[in-house]
């Protein structure tokens, strides 16, 4: 294997790892992903209800898909789709001065440092942009 | 390729759907839910009267200024002569008035008594579970 495989590997592993984690450290605790989701302040309570119970499970499945390289196409659109989303609504927390939780990692991280947030979001993106264009170039 | 990835998305989608409604369920369905008293409402028909209402937070200052609903003005027993002029500034006739507490304190219904006595305001309720409903507790 060489080292651009290896590479490909180590990111696909760790963005799917990632995700994954991030998933079932909210699911442990649903009713807080809820407060958390609500605190932003982009959604009615019914829609961050719907939002708190779907998204980790979507992380879940996106996450081992990634890992297992099962459903690999839909899976790294759809952690682009979940990045670009996170990016959105952290972003537009911090320019509105809103002092929250993200709840992007459940109770593990419990204070938002905005610009690392974004930071951490951007790198998972531009490995996410990168996965699909080598996926596409296989093509 | 585009239709496949759609595909595949759809395909994630619903595997993630299927324990997200059984974990959904759990957290809604099987939550004691206590009884809507005279005069509550619940935060969903509160929320659904969008600008046509006011919100009102009816718990001591202090936790009013570690946490409130966006927008909510401060009016409590404690401090209400001082409170009620800014209340009246940015009340309208037209507006119903919500009043929050905390679950199961009596702060909210008795702001509410007192603006519906008080100041003669018909359209004054208490919201059902409160601060807490609207964390989602």
């Amino acid at each position: 294997m060489n080292p651009a495989r290896i590479f490909e590997l180590t990111l696909r592993l760790l963005l799917g790892g990632l995700l994954a984690y991030a998933g079932i450290v909210k699911v442990a605790d649903i009713e807080q992903f809820f407060r958390d989701v609500h605190a932003f302040n982009l959604t009615r309570w019914d829609v961050s209800m719907i939002l708190a119970v779907f998204l980790p499970w979507l992380e879940i499945v996106t996450g081992f898909a990634l890992i297992a390289r099962t459903f690999y196409r839909g899976a790294v659109a759809l952690s682009g789709v979940m990045t670009v989303v996170f990016i959105g609504a952290i972003a537009s927390a911090w320019w509105r001065g809103i002092d929250l939780t993200c709840g992007c990692f459940g109770r593990a991280v419990n204070q938002t440092d905005f610009p690392r947030h974004l930071a951490l979001n951007g790198a998972m993106l531009a490995a996410v942009v990168w996965l699909a264009w080598l996926e596409r170039r296989r093509a | 390729m585009i239709g496949r990835i759609v595909r595949e998305v759809l395909l994630l989608c619903a595997l993630a759907a299927a324990p997200a409604a059984i974990t959904g369920y759990r957290e809604l369905k099987l939550r004691p839910q206590t009884p809507l008293a005279s005069g509550e409402v619940m935060l969903g028909d509160a929320q659904a009267w969008g600008d046509k209402a006011i919100w009102v937070d009816a718990r001591p200052a202090p936790k009013f200024e570690r946490k409130h609903i966006p927008g909510a003005l401060s009016l409590n027993a404690e401090t209400w002569d001082a409170q009620v002029a800014r209340f009246l500034d940015a009340w309208d006739p037209e507006m119903r008035v919500i009043v929050y507490g905390e679950r199961g304190d009596d702060a909210a219904p008795t702001v509410a008594l007192r603006l519906r006595e008080e100041l003669k305001i018909p359209e004054v309720w208490v919201l059902h579970d409160g601060l807490d409903a609207w964390e989602g507790r």
